[in-house]
């Protein structure tokens, strides 16, 4: 049961760190594709929150008594995240010019607004950066359950061993 | 109902933020203003080449970008490769870090033991 809940936050996280990829290159996606994805993307968070809602309570309830430092600065890091997240999709919204038109909402330029958006997306990276760095173990770990090279090799010189021992 | 009830907390911290956010623009206490951001987006322009072709005055800036990334373009593959580039390396260095500090405090402590024993 712990092991399906794993895969489905690996797979649901690493779809969300595709979809962030593509949307910080509109160049790639075009704006078009580029303002849905960081849609769906939000609706992502939400779905991913949701996911770990358990811990966000957990930890939030003692944050200020009995927890390591590491899961206070996990704690810290992530909200500075969906801070920054938020701030970069509110202002994409505002700033929207097919996503937003299309639904019949249309919003003033507002310049401060996109030069607002390109900060929140840039410190968003660096954020991002830190998150996995953080759960790296964790992403290891599962990507060892995908790709057991390193388990496979061992296995085949520990076999290749035994097998010069025999003869 | 639980989950409409997580839903709706996340959404309404989100629009918090985004009301302080706009708030502190209010405010003039960001530290950006329509100004610097126009200047900011025009030497951007300047440098990368298709987002402002060179020459344009600021008159023109009003419909900057109308038309640079609206279809895809395989132009833009360097700028994704460039965030990946940015995640990998700030994950790197922190993951070093933190394998340094594990190793030396695992250290301490066999060494610590070792001259208790």
């Amino acid at each position: 049961m712990k092991m399906k809940q794993n895969w489905i936050n690996f797979l649901i996280d690493g779809a969300m760190f595709l979809a962030f990829l593509i949307a910080t290159a509109p160049r790639l996606s075009g704006l078009t594709i580029h303002e849905w994805l960081s849609l769906s993307l939000a609706a992502a968070i939400i779905t991913h929150l949701l996911l770990h809602w358990t811990w966000i309570i957990s930890i939030g309830k003692r944050l200020f008594t009995k927890t390591t430092w590491r899961s206070r600065l996990n704690y810290l890091l992530n909200a500075l995240l969906f801070v920054s997240f938020t701030v970069t999709i509110a202002t994409g919204i505002l700033i929207s010019r097919e996503a937003l038109p299309l639904l019949g909402i249309t919003m003033a330029r507002d310049r401060t607004l996109e030069f607002l958006h390109h900060q929140a997306s840039d410190i968003t990276v660096l954020l991002l950066g830190l998150h996995v760095a953080i759960h790296w173990s964790w992403i290891m770990g599962m990507l060892r359950r995908i790709i057991p090279v390193r388990r496979a090799s061992r296995s085949v010189a520990v076999s290749r061993q035994m097998e010069g021992a025999n003869q | 109902m639980k989950l409409i009830g997580r839903i709706l907390i996340i959404l309404g911290v989100a629009w918090l933020i985004v009301m302080g956010m706009n708030w502190l623009r209010m405010q003039n206490m960001l530290p950006i203003n329509p100004d610097t951001a126009r200047s900011e987006r025009f030497v951007d322009g300047e440098r990368r080449e298709g987002f402002m072709r060179p020459g344009r005055g600021f008159g023109e800036f009003g419909e900057r970008g109308e038309r640079h990334f609206e279809e895809p373009s395989l132009d833009g593959v360097g700028d994704m490769l460039g965030t990946l580039v940015k995640i990998g390396i700030i994950t790197g260095i922190v993951v070093i870090i933190d394998r340094i500090l594990r190793s030396t405090s695992q250290r301490m402590r066999r060494s610590a033991m070792f001259g208790e024993s």
